[in-house]
């Protein structure tokens, strides 16, 4: 207590120190914006938007949460504070001089606030279309990992990958996830190897927060992002609770717990130790096709940050992560007791291991002139998996090293601000693939960029302002790519903004990662050379309307969004023809065109009712058919969610009930001889998903259920009977695979 | 617990609403009373304080709780609430800040 308060003097000694040098005029309010951390301790915020509410004259502070306001109106004089993801606050101004905001977070200090606070926002200030997930959003569904925090999202959708892995894949705007560049707080989390199932690592009692940008991103974060960027703040040694103990249960059996321990270390270090452990002692077979659908799985993760903090104008934070797991599927052999004797010469058996180390760091060095900061981000990681599967092998080593430097300052003050660096990414890849009775393969890459940046954002006035970006790379394989980028904001009413960006994105595929499940067939490779694979390039250009009105004296939301990814290289997997996967440079066009409406209204007090509606047309040119093209298998076509959910006053209850239609997606024929199966749309299906969640003084308890109306894909394994046989394919998924769920867990937070 | 029962078959079930005069006086006062204790009261359905005025509002259910038992909670904090003088001890406890009036 004592040590906030020093800091809370240091600041306000800061705040007239800072202030004496300005000459305050009778037309100037000046004043700081802060927020209340975690530990109650007070921050300043920096973007937040600070107006005279007469005439909506306003600016947004800066980096030390400092605002000026010009005025010629009479005094008194409303003037209000607001924020995304904070609570507006609004002081009347009775003469020219210095005010203090102090806004309340949501995330960070949810309890505070007497309204409801909203737990998803888009802010109407950003120029990018950036949806921010607060972790209290998080908290509404199980979330046991990143994939899964997407359940109650209508922007990114969940999909099942294989009825063998279990895994989850995400789709953002109709194409694959391995098209959204996903972070760990600006820095690299799944690039690579683990692109595709990297998301079930990232556990989400870690998460503090999530944002979700869609369209192209800042040229800050590198080359990637062809769709979307999302970005999870995780839990830092300075945001995390004292001792935080979270332990999940399902009707599986699976059983899951997650903790965090932070703490002040000797000179000004604050460490935070987050660790995972999950585990399911056998896999179970509810459909009698006697193919595991749950897991034996044992996997543990551990993430080690510090964080310096004797420094004012320095910031140093770096950390360690190492994540094991071990996962058991497959035909369940008639030993156990548990099936009926169903015997097995030779049981299909599926066995993973993925072992993952990661160092990563960053300093940020803040200068003396306004809004000028150097920040150096660095990561080394290590992944290797090694799947066995029938008879076919898998294994694939990858070690990456990212640096970035970015410089950030301004043209005299914020309305004109630029950011330049350079980055470097270096990737080497070995893998190596053995299909049944074939040669193993050995595929190996060695990727190198390096490149250089710049991104300029100007602020025209409070309704107007845009970001220029420009990314200049030179990959050692491919020559130059070049990615400009463009994000415009436009107000045209105070409650309404209208968002537009166009950018270019490159990447490099790991074909055989990103599609191993396709592997879990009686599938032949056919691969043009390795090498001659090419990067892949893309557009995204698309728009954003967002409207923000009251209806019923609530606040609601009107949210529309088109976006357009136009392919100028892919690296098509194609899956067209039965027993064939082939991989080829894409020949003609490839698009993905997605249109999402959403809406959320307050009918009463605590009560939110959100829909959606998404459509998505995404085509490829298939060169079995290479005059037109088709529409990519399993993408659905539209999806709809409607979401109720109620919150008790400061929380104590919330319930939450979401409903998801699940439009057709195409299943290519697959098959030979008497087991052909024609090319198909699959059937509309819906999902129920819900959770109670109760808030007691010293923890929370929540229990809920997944796939309520246990809605599950008839026949998720071709041949399942046979799986050694040449029609054999256990990736044709495109429903759920796994039935009805319930689960339970408590939540524990220790502070004092 | 038999006394309780007894009060709630006497009065009608009934949310009634009241205001306090709390020794409040700050932000952590507020969080301490409201945020930390008063929402898992039993019967509570609300509170809200005025950090400048330490007036508390509440709403509660009279056959789950009292305005008596609501006074003797915020004493026990270390507040005094209306004629009810806060807990010696517990005031002692408290951070400084939350002691005495401060302009």
């Amino acid at each position: 207590m004592r040590k906030n308060l020093v800091l809370l003097l240091s600041l306000i000694v800061g705040v007239n120190q800072l202030y004496a040098q300005i000459d305050h005029s009778d037309y100037e309010i000046t004043g700081f914006v802060f927020e209340r951390d975690a530990q109650g301790k007070l921050k300043p915020l920096p973007g937040a938007h600070v107006f005279c509410v007469k005439d909506q004259q306003g600016t947004v502070t800066d980096v030390q949460g400092a605002f000026v306001i010009q005025t010629d109106h009479a005094y008194p004089h409303p003037i209000m504070a607001s924020f995304v993801g904070y609570e507006s606050d609004t002081i009347e101004v009775k003469k020219a001089g210095e005010i203090q905001f102090i806004l309340s977070s949501k995330t960070l200090d949810e309890i505070k606030l007497l309204d409801r606070q909203k737990t998803n926002a888009k802010s109407l200030l950003q120029v990018k279309n950036v949806e921010w997930i607060s972790a209290s959003e998080l908290y509404k569904a199980a979330c046991c990992n990143l994939s899964e925090s997407f359940e109650t999202n209508p922007s990114v959708d969940v999909s099942f990958t294989d009825a063998i892995t279990g895994a989850r894949q995400i789709q953002m705007l109709g194409l694959d996830g391995v098209y959204t560049q996903i972070l760990f707080e600006n820095m690299p989390l799944l690039r690579g190897l683990s692109a595709s199932y990297g998301l079930n690592y990232l556990p989400g009692s870690w998460i503090e927060s999530i944002q979700i940008a869609k369209g192209t991103g800042s040229v800050v974060n590198g080359f990637e992002s062809l769709s979307g960027q999302i970005n999870a703040e995780l839990f830092k040694p300075q945001t995390a609770d004292k001792i935080f103990w979270n332990t999940y249960l399902n009707s599986a059996g699976m059983m899951e717990n997650n903790f965090i321990f932070s703490t002040p270390v000797k000179g000004d270090w604050q460490t935070a130790l987050l660790g995972h452990y999950s585990y399911l002692g056998k896999s179970v077979d509810h459909n009698d096709d006697h193919f595991a659908d749950d897991f034996q799985t044992n996997r543990v993760s551990l993430l080690n940050r510090w964080e310096y903090l004797g420094f004012d104008n320095r910031h140093i934070m770096f950390g360690l992560r190492y994540l094991t797991e071990d996962k058991l599927s497959g035909q369940i052999s008639a030993d156990d007791p548990d099936t009926d004797a169903f015997e097995f010469a030779r049981p299909y058996e599926v066995d993973m291991h993925t072992e993952q180390a990661e160092f990563h760091s960053k300093m940020g060095f803040i200068f003396d002139k306004p809004g000028t900061s150097l920040g150096l981000i660095s990561s080394l990681r290590y992944h290797n998996q090694e799947t066995s599967f029938g008879t076919s092998r898998y294994s694939g080593m990858q070690q990456s090293m990212y640096l970035n430097a970015i410089y950030q300052s301004n043209f005299g003050d914020d309305s004109k601000s630029y950011k330049l660096g350079m980055s470097y990414y270096g990737d080497n890849y070995q893998e190596k693939l053995k299909l049944r009775a074939n040669d193993e393969g050995s595929y190996e890459r060695y990727d190198q960029t390096l490149g250089a940046f710049g991104e300029f954002q100007f602020k025209k006035c409070v309704r107007f302002s845009s970001i220029l970006g420009m990314r200049a790379d030179y990959s050692r394989q491919w020559g130059m790519w070049y990615s400009p980028r463009l994000h415009l904001r436009y107000n045209p009413l105070e409650n309404m903004v209208l968002r537009a960006s166009a950018g270019r994105a490159h990447r490099q595929a790991n074909v055989l990662a990103e599609n191993i499940s396709y592997f879990f067939s009686s599938r032949e490779l056919e691969m043009d050379d390795y090498e001659d694979l090419e990067a892949e390039k893309a557009w995204n250009y698309g728009f954003n309307f967002t409207y923000n009105f009251y209806l019923l004296g609530k606040e609601s939301t009107f949210n529309m969004d088109f976006y357009q990814t136009d392919f100028e290289n892919q690296v098509v997997v194609d899956v067209e023809q039965s027993q064939r996967i082939k991989m080829y440079n894409l020949n003609g066009a490839s698009y993905s065109t997605s249109l999402q409406l959403d809406a959320s209204i307050e009918p009463a007090e605590g009560w939110e009712v959100k829909f959606a509606q998404k459509w998505n047309e995404t085509k490829t040119t298939y060169a079995t058919d290479a005059l037109t093209s088709t529409y990519v298998p399993f993408v659905a076509k539209y999806r709809s969610l409607v979401q109720l959910s109620y919150t008790s006053w400061q929380d104590k209850w919330d319930v939450n009930l979401t409903l998801q239609n699940i439009g057709p997606s195409r299943v290519p024929a697959q098959g030979l001889g008497e087991e052909f199966v024609e090319e198909f749309w699959s059937p509309n299906f819906n999902l129920l998903s819900g959770q109670l969640t109760r808030r007691f003084k010293k923890f929370e308890w929540y229990f809920g259920v997944e796939n309520a109306l246990n809605y599950l894909q008839d026949n998720p394994i071709r041949s399942v009977d046979n799986p050694f046989s040449e029609n054999f394919d256990a990736a044709m998924i495109w429903g759920p695979v796994m039935g009805r769920k319930w689960y339970s867990g408590i939540r524990v937070r220790i502070n004092d | 617990m038999l006394s309780t029962m007894t009060t709630a078959q006497n009065k009608s079930k009934k949310v009634e609403t009241a205001k306090i005069q709390t020794s409040a006086v700050c932000e952590m006062c507020e969080e301490l009373i409201v945020d930390k204790t008063l929402v898992f009261e039993k019967g509570l359905k609300f509170a809200q304080m005025d950090v400048e005025t330490g007036i508390l509002t509440v709403r509660y259910r009279n056959d789950k709780t009292s305005l008596e038992h609501i006074r003797s909670i915020i004493s026990k904090l270390g507040y005094a609430a209306d004629s009810v003088k806060a807990d010696s001890v517990a005031y002692e406890n408290l951070h400084f800040c939350c002691k005495a009036p401060h302009d």
